[in-house]
């Protein structure tokens, strides 16, 4: 099919904007022609230290991807102190919620460090996966895997504080 | 490790300059396009224009082509049909429209109707004398003036025929850029909920567009063949027309239908021979109303239809015919934002 389009198609992609996209675990094992169908959809966006991204509460209509630079995933507690969840930095992504329709932000995410985002909407992202099966599957699977390591992650930090929790609390039995 | 931040006075004056440049840019734009009403009518009807080709745009691109190359392809082939239904039809539309034109100005005809109107004048008392033939006069020189602008000023003609493809096929070729390139000017607070309006305006005035056109060929189809059937004059002229002010809610079904009943009328003078020509009106509404507006609807920008009406009318008053035409998009753009902005103020938690 490439060879027969030949005289009309271009460089997808150039190289660098190649690297740093396959740089990113959601979109690794993906084609050139993949990844410049992907790039056309994504919007480059700066941010400044201290800028709020989005905020709990807002609706899922984008995921973000870090391109440079560190955000900060926040919660608030009932007496409205805020607790960061984790913080994340280049290659990882957040506002994965978005893919899902008609869902809220659960967290607020907040610039800690001058970052740049790529930023990915959710009714352009279906749209590419309905005429790109292929390509759904391939994203979907990093999707799936990404979220995954999270879990797991966060498996084992309750886990931590589970067994803190006994400790403290046989202590205090003592 | 980051960078010292720049001075406060230094970010503000970046701040202003940021905000302050696109909405200046914007003031500007506007500016010209209260000077150049005609320009902006034409990048609009473009701009609509362009969600017809969106689909085989896109079919092309997922066979692998670029937009390049499909809007090359697309055009080529357009241009060809466009080409051939020309070469054939307006040798024959123009025929008809100049004797339609002629035949409607023929004085025996208007002192025909100022006879009959006179006389229901005579049967309604309440009504100043001179009333309904001045209304009817009126009317009637509108309608001649129109179809006299449209057939007559070959200048302005041109000039949509020639520079409305221009901006069309640029406009499908790099509209998602401009699209991109509006976007990077909003401040990231805002950047989500203004794609989500553009998203909103883009997917219902294209399923709008979209279903208008094809509900318009349909009635165009139906009423060509159905005044063929029933001997009306001039039938492909007076069919296109009937399609053609379908595009125009609630006013447009009946203003498209009484140069039919006219020009029927105007051939035998009968008023039961007008019969037969309403019978043909009323089953294209009925297959219209049953089959092809919910085609349209399920697609429409959900407006009041009092909100139509005065559209039309604002529209009409200030473009004439194309402005009753453009009116219904432009009307629904502005209640999409008004709707997205309303909704986006409750639901987002703006913060900087």
């Amino acid at each position: 099919m490439n060879s027969l389009l030949s005289p009309f198609n271009d460089e997808p992609i150039n190289s660098d904007q190649k690297e740093l996209l396959q740089s990113i675990p959601l979109f690794k094992n993906l084609s050139l022609e993949q990844l410049a169908e992907i790039s056309e959809l994504l919007y480059e966006r700066d941010y400044r230290t201290g800028e709020i991204v989005h905020s709990a509460g807002d609706p899922a209509t984008a995921l973000y991807i870090i391109v440079s630079g560190e955000v900060e995933i926040i919660v608030e507690d009932d007496s409205g102190q805020e607790n960061e969840l984790a913080c994340l930095d280049e290659g990882e992504f957040f506002g994965e919620r978005a893919l899902s329709k008609n869902l809220e932000r659960t967290a607020t995410a907040k610039i800690h460090d001058d970052a740049v985002l790529l930023v990915l909407f959710r009714q352009e992202l279906l749209e590419l996966f309905q005429r790109d099966k292929d390509l759904a599957v391939v994203v979907l699977s990093n999707l799936v895997e990404v979220l995954g390591d999270r879990l797991q992650s966060a498996n084992y930090t309750i886990q931590e504080l589970m067994n803190q929790q006994n400790q403290t609390e046989e202590s205090e039995g003592d | 490790m980051t960078e010292e931040s720049p001075p406060t006075e230094t970010r503000l004056i970046a701040k202003i300059i940021r905000y302050v440049t696109p909405a200046m840019a914007l003031l500007i734009m506007a500016f010209f396009a209260f000077q150049l009403p005609r320009i902006v009518a034409m990048i609009f009807l473009a701009y609509l224009l362009s969600y017809v080709f969106r689909p085989f745009i896109q079919l092309l691109e997922y066979r692998g082509f670029t937009r390049s190359s499909a809007t090359i392809i697309l055009f080529t082939a357009g241009g060809i049909v466009a080409g051939i239904l020309l070469w054939a039809g307006i040798p024959m539309l123009w025929d008809q429209g100049q004797a339609l034109q002629q035949r409607l100005a023929e004085r025996n005809f208007t002192e025909m109707v100022q006879g009959y109107l006179r006389e229901i004048e005579n049967q309604l008392n309440f009504l100043p004398r001179g009333t309904l033939v001045n209304q009817v006069d009126f009317a009637y020189s509108w309608i001649l003036d129109q179809i006299g602008r449209i057939l007559g000023n070959i200048y302005v003609f041109l000039e949509y025929l020639i520079i409305v493809p221009f901006m069309l096929y640029f406009i499908i070729r790099d509209g998602h850029l401009f699209k991109r390139a509006m976007l990077s000017c909003v401040p990231n607070a805002f950047f989500e909920m203004s794609f989500n309006l553009f998203y909103k305006i883009d997917e219902k005035l294209g399923g709008y567009i979209r279903g208008i056109i094809f509900e318009s060929l349909i009635i165009a189809a139906l009423n060509i063949v159905g005044f063929w059937i029933v001997d009306v004059p001039y039938a492909t002229i007076i069919g296109l027309f009937a399609g053609f002010c379908n595009i125009v809610p609630y006013i447009g079904p009946i203003a498209g239908g009484i140069p039919a009943l006219v020009v029927k009328f105007v051939e035998n003078q009968v008023f039961l021979e007008l019969l037969p020509v309403l019978i043909v009106l009323a089953v294209v509404q009925l297959i219209d109303n049953v089959w092809a507006k919910p085609f349209v609807m399920s697609r429409s920008m959900d407006m009041h239809p009092l909100l139509i009406i005065l559209a039309v009318v604002a529209g009409g008053k200030l473009y004439g015919v194309l402005g009753m035409v453009l009116s219904i998009p432009l009307a629904s753009i502005l209640v999409v934002v008004l709707g997205e902005l309303n909704w986006a103020i409750r639901n987002y938690r703006f913060q900087a």
